[in-house]
């Protein structure tokens, strides 16, 4: 059998990885089931085999975590004399050093239990240490076993613990008691290092995390501890005691309240808005969650900086609710009092048609009377129709701010000076259907924009901002990049992606673009360069003042240049 | 459905069962005295008639000399055990047991039973699996397939699990035997990835080494070896089993045993045990869990990270020394989602289902692994030094089965006419340290010079253990073919034909007979662990129960019946 035809078989392309392998096998089983059919099984699995071996060797020995060494025979026993003793002493001591622990607690085990023990002067220290490390490490029986042991011969010997490290022994002695299999590993080790540690009660913390984490192991051990444990129960009792509901509730909210703060600082205000909001709208008794009032407001303004004036209003509303319920009113002075002031009056502005600019600039310079002045001014001179929507949207909704920025915002325009200043309105040159002359060529185009960051980046944006109006458009221009893609040899995943996007597209109801989306689609698909055209467009008008990736005009030059592309691919097709 | 159903067996050391699957989901079937749990215990009665089963295991304490238990360890051996002047081989002793849990499949479902599948330890070798085969044809089981044990817990595991996609080790600790299996469940399939065990690890291992432990106390302590007496070992063993199982639950409990006599000394025995002493004599037999798990992960090769479930199966793995080794060797807690003791018996009810072709199961596959490695015997040459004895294996263990190797070989000599093919099965490096399966004469091969006839060996092993070779000389266009059926401790058509004879001219306790006869039993064996007013009380309840029987009235069986059964489940509980 050679390769390819056990791929065949599988019923895969050779770049098949070994998973794909693998599942292909599973589900031809059934097929070739080894019981009913054993000619057809012997040979499908010949084909997996051989198909495993070029993936990546399947079942290749690996190495096998050996948690503890394997028990080596203890030194002869009967080995006369004291100086021999001594060598074996010596040598579980050299073992533990080296981190043999089990084999050492063997050994210094076997070791007490002989006559010439008695005589030895180990300090009762060295032991205990010993033992510690067997816990910390898990090997409880050994340390259970050890501990015994130890305590025979220092009853023997009448040796005492050192002073001070009488707590220890105890923790010790308890650990030994604790039944091994019901104490999580990690908690026993938190014990042992808190009995190390200067202050034992440093661990606390950690040790109710566990508890947390893992309540029906924290329970059975807190049982354990009750019974046969008091040094520890002392120590951790209260640490490992189930928590109220109202602890469930605070500790869940906290950690959401944490959570919303991380992404606020990763950027992605529009996230976190939705989270506190969510928040906000829970909280019924107040003082459980750890709302910050001043991280709401420094929220708000951050939306509106960032041009979010939809979900600054949401978050507007939950805040309101909120601070009506709790009765507070944490705003009522100095700074936060204006910043308060100009996060409600931006959002008293409808967040669809208030110019983002203008929003953006005001919400920066909250803290400063008048701080947006030079950015507003510069805006105006730039936009003379939107300043004057927005002085006449401040001046009917928003009375302090239109106080203190409709100076700046104020312009003469005309009709005709902004009739220049709006991009052409495309000539829809229908008879000349393949190739207009003006658009640049393929080969530019492609170059201006590297295709597959192209992609990427529209890909992205789309899945950021789902249920858009323009979304069914944006869906339209991933589509074209992705067959200009394809047509340019970037054969990646984009063709695939593009046309999911679209179907999901197709899907959203709301945006009203779908059916365009889907015409476009398969008239692209045909490569019927006359009939996608107009549809592309129509398109162009819609998107037009939409800012996509920064700028107004990225959108359309995007769609243009994946038109371009398509309809070069379908020229270089009739040459051929 | 028209044809009698396939039942599962799981032939245990010290237990057995018999299941089939009802509405989707296994079912082990009651036996005579209504209990699930059959014991692997036979038992010759005074008056020649055969005991099977809990009352034969309650006469293990008074009778142990005509008594024989765990036989299933000496399967493929010719050792024979004998029970009072009845000689009788492990394939008869279980031949019996299955023949037991026939009748008590055919009572509870009410239908002839023909056709079982057996359970074995996956380190059962082939003379074993061939024994426990021809142990069924005696009892009138015609056998449909035999697996491993641990194939059959995976099957239990996984009839729930189809939708899932992990990685698990199961852990089978039984009453004789240790298996462990990996076993990965992906797109509704089960595939077994690997098997190891120790074949010779087992509770009762646990139980003589608890037993030894006390024997050697009251030696140190009144200078007597209980070992030495039959009846005071064998009562000494039972109830250091009842330890075993206590300790599973207390930190510390006692042996105690009154009246133990050794050479015509009584003695008063009470020893108390902790959990930890006891953990200390076994920390041999604990450590022996140790080696197979690791490699059963190495077969399959894996890390012990990333397995994602491991299952306890096996009334052994009750001990919670056990599951804390399992936690330490897998770093994670081991789960008992099946009955401990069931799951056996119920994968191999699944497995009778796959066979029928069931429609509950017709989404299930599943494919084994050969659990020992096949090969064949070669020499080598070095200079002028020639090797011999060399096994060479040409199917490994591990492989997907049913699975088609082939190797090829060479001559070793100068116009060499003949070749002898020896079949072995097992991992050593030597032959004469493997298993020997058969042999094969490929005689008149053309002349040639040394090593330029290539020969190829084609082994073909398919889940049922069935061996086909193929023989393919190159160049010749000559082929040949053999099977490996008559094998070594396999038993003859004509002389499982005899056998079946023998056993139906046994004369078998009466089955009505046996709640009974179970009861007296355990009261008999109850009767010599009590003293004193305990004793008497039994005793009286006990010779209302005779007379009860005697005088034949139904009602007053049935009431003398349920006070000395309520009496012996007080006691087993204490």
């Amino acid at each position: 059998m050679t390769l390819p035809e056990a791929m065949q078989i599988l019923g895969l392309a050779p770049s098949a990885g070994e998973d794909a392998l693998k599942r292909a096998y599973l589900r031809l089983l059934r097929k070739h089931h080894p019981e009913r059919d054993k000619a057809g099984f012997l040979r499908l699995r010949e084909a997996y085999e051989l198909a495993s071996r070029y993936a990546g060797a399947p079942r290749a020995p690996q190495p096998v975590e050996v948690r503890t060494p394997p028990a080596k025979p203890g030194p002869a026993p009967g080995g006369d004399g004291a100086a021999d003793f001594e060598e074996r002493w010596r040598e579980a001591w050299e073992a533990a050093r080296r981190g043999e622990l089990q084999q050492a607690a063997r050994s210094v085990r076997r070791l007490l239990g002989e006559p010439e023990a008695l005589g030895l002067d180990p300090p009762p220290r060295q032991l205990l240490e010993l033992l510690l490390d067997l816990h910390a490490a898990g090997f409880s029986e050994d340390a259970g076993l050890l501990y015994r042991a130890t305590a025979r011969w220092m009853e023997q010997t009448g040796r005492r613990p050192e002073r001070g490290s009488e707590v220890q022994w105890r923790i010790c002695g308890e650990l030994t008691h604790v039944t091994p299999l019901r104490m999580p590993h990690a908690l026993r080790r938190l014990m042992v290092q808190a009995s190390r540690a200067e202050d034992p009660t440093q661990t606390q913390w950690a040790v109710r995390e566990l508890a947390l984490a893992d309540p029906a192991a924290a329970k059975a051990t807190l049982n354990d501890l009750a019974r046969s444990a008091p040094t520890l129960h002392a120590l951790f009792g209260e640490q490992m005691a189930p928590e109220t509901p109202r602890d469930f509730w605070r500790r869940q909210a906290s950690q959401r309240w944490k959570l919303a703060e991380q992404r606020i600082r990763d950027g992605s205000f529009r996230l976190a808005s939705i989270m506190i909001a969510t928040l906000l709208h829970e909280q019924l008794r107040p003082g459980i969650t750890p709302i910050e009032p001043e991280r709401v407001l420094d929220l708000l303004l951050l939306l509106h900086g960032e041009g979010w004036g939809a979900e600054a209003v949401d978050l507007l509303d939950a805040f309101v609710g909120w601070l009506d319920r709790t009765g507070r009113d944490p705003f009522a002075e100095g700074l936060l009092r204006r910043r308060w002031g100009v996060a409600c009056e931006l959002c008293r502005l409808d967040a669809a048609s208030f110019p983002r600019e203008v929003r953006s600039a005001i919400a920066r310079a909250a803290d400063a009377p008048g701080g947006a002045n030079g950015e507003l001014r510069d805006f105006a001179a730039a936009n003379p129709r939107r300043a004057a929507v927005a002085w006449q949207m401040m001046a009917l909704n928003a009375s302090t701010l239109f106080e203190e920025y409709a100076g700046p915002l104020q312009t003469d325009w005309e009709d005709d000076a902004l009739a220049a200043e709006l991009p052409p309105v495309p000539v829809a040159p229908v008879e000349v259907p393949p190739a207009p002359q003006p658009l640049p060529s393929f080969e530019a185009a492609a170059a201006r924009f590297p295709l597959g960051r192209l992609f990427d980046r529209v890909a992205e944006w789309c899945r950021r901002s789902p249920g858009q109006i323009i979304f069914g458009a944006f869906a339209v221009v991933l589509l074209l990049c992705g067959v200009v893609a394809a047509s340019s040899g970037l054969k990646s995943t984009a063709e695939l992606g593009a046309g999911e996007i679209c179907d999901d597209a197709s899907s959203v109801k709301a945006t009203g673009d779908c059916g365009l989306a889907t015409r476009l689609k398969q008239a692209l698909g045909s490569a019927d360069c006359a009939r996608a055209l107009p549809m592309v467009l129509e398109l162009e008008a819609r998107m037009e003042g939409e800012p996509i990736m920064g700028h107004p005009r990225n959108g359309l030059r995007l769609l243009r240049t994946a038109y371009v592309g398509v309809c070069l691919d379908a020229k270089r097709g009739e040459n051929r | 459905m028209s044809r009698p159903p396939i039942v599962g067996i799981d032939l245990g050391t010290t237990y057995s069962l018999v299941a089939v699957l009802r509405d989707g989901a296994p079912a082990c079937l009651p036996n005579a005295i209504g209990e699930l749990l059959t014991p692997s215990a036979v038992s010759v009665a005074a008056d020649g008639s055969i005991l099977v089963g809990a009352a034969a295991r309650a006469r293990a304490t008074t009778h142990p000399d005509r008594t024989a238990l765990t036989f299933k360890r000496d399967m493929g051996t010719d050792r024979v055990h004998a029970l009072g002047d009845q000689k009788m081989t492990p394939q008869q002793l279980s031949a019996l047991v299955l023949a037991s849990l026939k009748k008590d499949a055919e009572v509870a479902l009410g239908v002839g039973i023909e056709e079982a599948v057996i359970t074995v330890p996956a380190y059962f070798g082939d003379l074993q699996r061939q024994a426990t085969r021809a142990a069924g044809e005696i009892a009138g089981l015609k056998v449909e397939r035999i697996i491993n044990e641990p194939t059959a817990a995976a099957l239990a595991y996984g009839l729930h699990q189809r939708d899932r996609e992990l990685r698990a080790v199961v852990l089978d600790l039984g009453g004789g035997t240790f298996d462990v299996t990996v076993l990965q469940i992906m797109e509704g399939v089960i595939e077994i990835q690997s098997s190891a065990g120790d074949a010779r690890l087992g509770g009762e291992d646990f139980d003589i080494a608890l037993a030894e432990r006390i024997a050697a106390r009251i030696q140190k302590a009144r200078g007597v070896d209980v070992r030495q007496a039959p009846l005071a070992w064998a009562r000494l063993r039972a109830a250091a089993e009842m330890a075993k199982k206590r300790l599973s639950e207390a930190e510390q409990t006692q042996v105690v045993l009154p009246d133990l006599t050794v050479e015509g000394k009584v003695m008063q025995v009470e020893e108390p045990i902790t959990r930890a002493e006891a953990e200390d004599a076994w920390a041999e037999l604990i450590e022996r869990v140790r080696a197979p798990a690791l490699r059963a992960l190495r077969d399959a090769g894996l890390a012990a990270s990333q397995v994602d479930e491991v299952l306890l199966v096996g009334g052994s793995t009750r001990m919670p020394c056990v599951s804390h080794l399992a936690a330490q060797l897998f770093g994670r807690l081991p789960l008992r989602k099946l009955p401990p003791d069931e799951a056996v018996a119920h994968g191999a009810a699944v497995q009778a289902a796959l066979k029928e072709g069931r429609s509950e199961v017709d989404d299930m596959v599943v494919t084994d692994v050969a659990p020992f490695s096949l090969g064949i015997s070669t020499g080598d040459r070095f200079g002028q030094q020639v090797v011999s004895d060399v096994f060479s294996p040409i199917l490994e263990r591990g492989t997907v089965i049913p699975a088609s190797r082939v190797s090829t070989f060479r001559t070793m000599r100068d116009n060499q006419q003949e070749v002898e093919i020896e079949v072995f099965q097992g991992e050593h490096s030597q032959c004469s340290r493997n298993q020997h399966l058969g042999t094969y004469l490929l005689k008149n091969l053309p002349p040639a010079p040394e090593g330029k006839i290539p020969i190829d060996v084609r082994f073909t092993y398919d889940q049922n253990g069935i061996l086909e070779i193929d023989i393919d000389l190159e160049g010749t266009g000559r082929k040949e073919s053999f099977v490996i059926l008559q094998r070594p401790g396999m038993m003859a058509e004509a002389e499982i034909a005899a056998a079946r004879k023998a056993m139906a001219g046994l004369k078998l306790h009466p089955r009505e007979a046996l709640p009974n006869t179970t009861l007296l039993a355990r009261a008999d064996a109850l009767h010599v662990e009590l003293t004193g007013e305990a004793r008497a009380h039994l005793a009286g309840l006990l010779v209302r129960f005779r007379a009860a029987l005697e005088a034949q009235d139904p009602a007053t069986i049935e009431e003398a019946r349920q006070a000395l059964a309520g009496l012996i489940e007080h006691y087993r509980r204490v």
